[in-house]
């Protein structure tokens, strides 16, 4: 016993870090930024001194192919790809972009009123490079993440409420390789008895990131007063999927606290928060004033002055102005790009485009990028449907992603 | 709660901006979790900043291909760990210990005790630094940075029975030092 209690301080102590100040002072933080930003200056002057070099090797080529032909050259014009924007000068096809690398996972949900209330569907598309084209490689219906070095699914289940006052419709997260090895009519594939009633409460989401989800909840019984949450994956889980995997415990709703995540200290709810997607981006909003279930007034939010951390989004960064992706495609509701900032995908109100994005010709600033004219692939929307999930995977993740996908999603969306 | 200010900038920076930012958000979260990892290993806090500078320089370099997935502390960590051993193996750095140690001994310290005498937490952390490197650092993994058997295995390329094994020793070490002192 005092051993455990020994072993309990012992850790206990060891939460706090070795040294009375913390090791990672702001001096050192200083010094690594001025090294970058030296590093980035001598990039800058290389790459400036290379692109010199390169125009110049190309004028030189020309001019000696053209010597040597004289008049008799009449050269044939090259073949242009299916999507390339006419060549204003030579030197721009220094700058036609590479190979595709990145591979999108998108998630998507379409909300449907019925008469009782409303049901949240979901499906889920990879969009990868396959043997040199863009295609949708894999798709399925629910939502299939990537969760440190596993995927994990998350879908909508039903049973009836505690007080046996109707039926709810909950979220339940697993990892995706847990449903494969169950057997149907065991584990977790067993049915639960639902009773019929009227729909009570119901759960959708709005973000499913790296390893939290944002859930939207409505309440029937209160006027449809809806409210949000934050979770992590885990604790979408069942409480025990040995005896009963639809089951949550009766404890209180788990959540991630709107302080606790994104250090936001003076919110009016730490606990009715959402992320949501606008127009580019993924933003926290939270609930800003009273109202609600207890009120006849719905709560009102208003968006977190806070940027979502990297452990919250992953590359939530568009490489081009928004600006730019409504010129290009009016109408357009959201954007995501690649993080090797090769690709564009726009989001209209029936389809996603996904575009080419090349380095701007002629910019001496910071790199800047532009969508190719033509889309490289359209893929349809249904009606309503809307973008809950963007997930990048680069390098060798992404033939990874490729073979896991296609073995967890079932090819029915 | 006006947040157009911020959100609008972040929309218009550009790529090596972002990436700064990127940095900026790991460093604040990460800083003291590599920094105490790459001090617990090395016992010296100016060695301790040198490697904190490389892993987060190498982050830098090479965020295009990170895919951001959720376990950024355990790949934060996994770097630092590299960064310690390759800073061990060079022979710069054997040289540098020959001078340091020549430097220390004439003033009778010793990078141990410099460590103990930097610290001033609390009397286990002085304990724990005194573990050979094997023991220390699987205590260290699991009991402050929190990592799972699993990862922590993952980690350091062993077994997780090896794991297990070693925090069982670590722990022992410890409890029996408290209850001899």
């Amino acid at each position: 016993m005092e051993r455990n209690n020994d072993e309990k301080k012992l850790l206990e102590k060891l939460s706090k870090g070795p040294t009375s100040s913390p090791g990672f002072s702001k001096k050192l933080e200083s010094r690594i930024e001025e090294k970058i930003g030296k590093e980035n200056r001598m990039r800058r002057s290389w790459i400036f001194l290379a692109g010199r070099v390169a125009v110049l090797v190309v004028i030189l080529i020309f001019s000696f192919n053209f010597k040597l032909v004289g008049d008799n050259w009449n050269p044939s014009p090259a073949p242009e790809p299916d999507n390339a924007e006419p060549a204003a000068t030579g030197v721009v096809e220094i700058a036609e972009p590479a190979p595709l690398r990145d591979a999108l996972l998108l998630g998507l949900r379409k909300d449907e009123r019925f008469e009782k209330g409303t049901s949240s569907t979901y499906r889920t598309l990879l969009v990868a490079p396959v043997a040199g084209s863009l295609e949708v490689a894999a798709r399925g219906s629910g939502i299939l993440l990537p969760y440190k070095q596993e995927f994990w699914k998350i879908e909508t289940a039903t049973r009836n409420t505690e007080d046996g006052r109707g039926i709810m419709r909950y979220l339940t997260a697993y990892p995706a390789e847990q449903k494969e090895s169950a057997g149907p009519g065991t584990g977790r594939n067993r049915p639960l008895p639902v009773h019929d009633g009227p729909l009570v409460r119901s759960e959708a989401l709005t973000f499913v990131g790296n390893k939290y989800v944002s859930v939207q909840t409505t309440d029937y019984t209160a006027q449809e007063a809806g409210s949000y949450r934050v979770n992590t994956v885990l604790q979408l889980r069942p409480a025990d999927p040995e005896q009963t995997p639809e089951l949550r415990p009766n404890s209180p709703t788990p959540f991630v606290s709107l302080s606790g995540l994104l250090g936001v200290k003076d919110p009016v709810s730490d606990v009715n928060w959402a992320i949501v997607r606008a127009k580019g981006k993924w933003i926290a909003m939270a609930q800003n004033g009273s109202g609600g279930p207890a009120s006849s007034i719905p709560y009102r939010y208003a968006e977190v002055p806070v940027r979502l951390s990297e452990t919250v989004v992953s590359h939530d960064k568009l490489a081009v102005p928004w600006e730019d992706v409504e010129r290009l495609q009016p109408g357009a509701k959201d954007a995501v790009s690649s993080p090797d900032r090769d690709l564009l995908a726009v989001v209209t109100d029936n389809e996603i485009r996904f575009y080419k994005l090349r380095p701007s010709p002629g910019s001496d600033g910071p790199e800047r990028f532009q969508p190719l004219p033509e889309p490289l692939l359209t893929v349809p929307l249904r009606k309503g449907e809307t973008l809950i999930m963007a997930q990048w995977a680069t390098g060798i993740y992404v033939p990874q992603w490729i073979d896991k996908t296609r073995k967890y999603l079932d090819g029915n969306d | 709660m006006n947040t157009k200010t911020n959100l609008e900038a972040w929309r218009y920076t550009d790529a090596e901006t972002d990436a700064k930012a990127v940095l900026q958000d790991m460093m604040s979260t990460y800083g003291n979790d590599v920094w105490n990892y790459a001090f617990t290993l090395l016992r010296n806090a100016d060695l301790a900043d040198d490697i904190t500078q490389d892993v987060f320089l190498k982050v830098y370099r090479n965020l295009s291909t990170f895919r951001g997935e959720s376990s950024v502390k355990t790949w934060l960590l996994a770097i630092t760990r590299n960064c310690v051993y390759d800073y061990k193996r060079s022979a710069l750095f054997r040289h540098f210990i020959t001078d340091r140690f020549t430097h220390i001994r004439t003033e009778h310290r010793s990078a141990e005790s410099e460590a103990l005498e930097h610290i001033a937490v609390n009397d286990i952390w002085k304990q724990v630094l005194t573990l050979p490197v094997k023991y220390r650092e699987v205590l260290i993994l699991f009991g402050h940075h929190q990592l799972s058997i699993k990862e922590i295995a993952a980690m350091l390329g062993v077994s997780e029975g090896t794991v297990k094994s070693r925090l069982h020793h670590a722990r022992k070490r410890i409890l029996e030092r408290k209850e001899g002192s």
